[in-house]
């Protein structure tokens, strides 16, 4: 899937990261830095003079190339990833786009769906716009959109998901659980972990879900688990995501020949059954390792922009999903479980 | 007290600082929590109450913490090995505590500090055996507490027991999983022993009479549940509670199983605590590898260890008369308790 290897990473782009907090430490910049020839076009903007400076030193940026404000880079900047925190994709983006800059938005593009739209709207003829969905490349995540798409299993009649884990991002700022909440409530794991189980099913299916029921423990203040059960067309989804602790961490496809599973953790490998058959194995191509997914959305993005390739995630099939999140907030319920009914006054 | 205090949690990202937040916050208190990093924050977050970054080490992240407080619950703690939070956090505590105005703190101890005791614990009971890391680092703490105490700025001192609820990662969460799995039996004759329960409702309860009544400059009482069962019942009526089938008999091999495990155990406490990176990397390589380590470390968590095995068949009860003779008295029995726990873990997924 890398495909464009022979060709430098960034092709003939600088390329800045907007940003210098824990996914850009994480995931862009090891890869950025492993690469010599990248390494050298990176900018790095960022308004805390000591963080950016600690990002160069520790990864080998240049020192001519820190700036605190996107209106600082020059023009030859034609490319950026947003590593900001969500809720300040837009207001960060949009400054991006007035410039032609295309960006690799950080998943999500966007805290809702309208706001998502709006920025396809900006990008539209100016930019090209992408998000860090990366699901999309781990191979065990291909395959079983192959499968299903090849109707290996028959039709597809549900989808059961638990994922969690006990949230242990480590957040600096706290922007997670409180900041100014424009989306109605506050939003928890279903915008973290949710919208990339959202993402790879609306990919799966090629649709877009209705909302049957939904809860959430949130009281006030973003959740740390929720529970829905949605319907793409026929087709029944009984979602489970938590910041608490661990789930059953898998999936299961049940369609009327055969049925996946896999676990969401194990970005190379599935198990199918069709027929009267068992369980079989099945290993997705390409590289599984976390950034590995980062070298193929930048070699990508690159290409792109450079018109060698298509975009493997187009923003606007983002939309979806991020409505599917929507419509969930707006169904939850959120009762007090009977555990803290005493304690409310 | 006749109004509400504003009350600073520390700690607050745990499973006891957690639920004083959640549970005086929703009883209408003026809450801050305290956490020392914002990874911790995530289940206090569900509530609209003001969070803090409270590092007890730091004079100035306290002096920020304590702007306004009236009193200090201290739930944090440091790791077990390791008594500096416990001494010089609670002393530094205790004393911009002071110089920012604040009249109380209530401190969670532990009834490790009575080591390996046995039979019936009052407060005055002296610690016997030898005491645990975590027993001496609450040990040091209630002395420093003692110390610098005064009729100003009382502190009191709460010695639970075995705290499960909802949120409790060591006596119920645990235990869903295991029961889950069905690879925990009955323990028979070797759970006969004294399970001391204290629900963590009745904790947050304690915890704030103790917070509107006078208890002198310097106080310590154990934090104990109404009623004290044997494990093999609280086991028992937990397993039910959640739906599970009734625990196979007892495995009479148990006690050599668990003989056997121990170097297992000991073994991978040590690659963990020293190679870790060797261990991912060795798991990274070989899927076979991952998965036998995998099975390895769910084996040994889901079966009792030489520790638990003690403890189940132990006979000591931690008196509550001392408690009681200011008034206060534990009300949510064991299986009230284990409802709302059971509640829980089908809340949050644990359980179908």
């Amino acid at each position: 899937m890398r495909g464009s290897s022979e060709v430098a990473m960034l092709g003939d782009l600088d390329l800045a990261i907007i940003g210098c907090g824990a996914i850009a430490d994480s995931y862009y910049f090891p890869v950025l830095s492993a690469d010599a020839a990248a390494r050298e076009k990176v900018w790095l903007v960022e308004p805390s003079v000591e963080r950016r400076e600690k990002a160069a030193a520790a990864f080998g940026f240049r020192r001519g190339q820190l700036v605190g404000d996107v209106a600082e880079l020059p023009a030859k900047v034609t490319a950026a990833v947003n590593a900001t925190p969500s809720h300040l994709h837009v207001a960060t983006t949009l400054p991006l786009i007035e410039r032609g800059v295309s960006v690799i938005v950080e998943k999500p593009l966007a805290e809702t769906a309208d706001d998502a739209r709006r920025l396809l709207t900006e990008a539209g003829g100016r930019s090209l716009l992408t998000a860090n969905q990366y699901r999309r490349f781990c191979p065990s995540y291909r395959l079983a959109r192959e499968i299903i798409a090849a109707g290996e299993i028959g039709d597809v009649c549900s989808i059961n998901w638990a994922e969690g884990q006990k949230f242990e991002w480590p957040t600096q700022s706290g922007f997670y659980f409180r900041r100014p909440w424009k989306t109605g409530r506050p939003r928890g794991v279903l915008l973290d972990i949710g919208v990339h189980v959202l993402d790879v099913v609306c990919w799966w299916l090629n649709e877009e879900p209705r909302v049957v029921s939904a809860a959430m423990d949130g009281f006030g203040g973003p959740e740390c688990f929720t529970r829905a059960q949605l319907a793409f067309g026929d087709v029944e989804m009984d979602l489970a995501v938590s910041f608490h602790s661990k789930l059953a961490n898998g999936f299961v496809v049940e369609g009327t020949k055969g049925a996946i599973r896999g676990s969401v953790t194990d970005f190379s490998t599935i198990e199918i059954r069709t027929g009267s058959g068992g369980w079989q194995s099945k290993r997705g191509p390409g590289p599984a390792g976390w950034t590995d997914f980062a070298e193929i959305l930048l070699r990508n993005f690159a290409a792109a922009v450079e018109g060698r390739e298509a975009l493997l995630v187009d923003a606007a099939s983002v939309v979806a999903p991020l409505a599917a999140v929507d419509a969930i907030y707006d169904a939850a319920d959120s009762p007090l479980p009977s555990y803290y009914r005493e304690w409310a006054s | 007290m006749t109004t509400k205090p504003v009350v600073l949690v520390t700690g607050a990202g745990g499973f006891i600082g957690g639920w004083v937040a959640e549970a005086l916050h929703l009883a209408g208190w003026d809450v801050r929590a305290g956490i020392s990093r914002w990874m911790s924050a995530a289940r206090i977050a569900r509530f609209p109450l003001e969070i803090v970054q409270c590092n007890v080490m730091d004079q100035a992240s306290l002096d920020d913490a304590l702007k306004g407080v009236d009193v200090v619950v201290h739930c944090a703690r440091g790791p077990d090995e390791d008594d500096e939070v416990a001494k010089s956090g609670t002393r530094l505590l205790i004393e911009r505590a002071k110089v920012a105005g604040a009249t109380k703190m209530v401190f969670t101890s532990s009834v490790a500090v009575y080591g390996d005791a046995t039979g019936l614990i009052g407060e005055d009971t002296a610690p016997v055996g030898d005491m645990s890391a975590y027993g001496n680092s609450k040990l040091v703490a209630e002395a420093v507490c003692d110390e610098l105490a005064t009729d100003d700025f009382p502190v009191v001192g709460i010695r639970p027991t075995l705290v499960y609820g909802p949120f409790s990662q060591q006596w119920s969460a645990p235990y869903v999983a295991r029961f889950a799995s069905g690879r925990w039996t009955a323990l028979g004759a070797r759970g006969e022993g004294k399970c001391n329960l204290v629900y963590v409702g009745d904790l947050v309860r304690m915890i704030r009479f103790m917070i509107e009544n006078d208890t002198g400059r310097f106080a310590v009482f154990n934090g104990n549940g109404p009623e004290v069962p044997s494990w093999n019942s609280y086991l028992e009526r937990f397993n039910d509670a959640l739906g599970f089938p009734r625990l196979a008999a007892p495995d009479p091999s148990l006690g050599l199983k668990v003989a056997l495990r121990r170097p297992v155990r000991k073994v991978g406490k040590y690659l963990l605590a020293n190679h870790r990176d060797l261990l991912v990397a060795v798991a990274s390589r070989s899927s076979k590898i991952k998965s036998a380590m995998k099975k390895a470390e769910e084996d040994l968590r889901l079966r009792p260890n030489d520790d638990e095995m003690n403890r189940f068949a132990t006979d000591v009860t931690y008196s509550m008369d001392r408690a009681a003779k200011i008034g206060f008295v534990p009300r949510t029995s064991v299986d009230e308790g284990i409802a709302m726990t059971a509640d829980w873990a089908r809340d949050i997924g644990l359980v179908a």
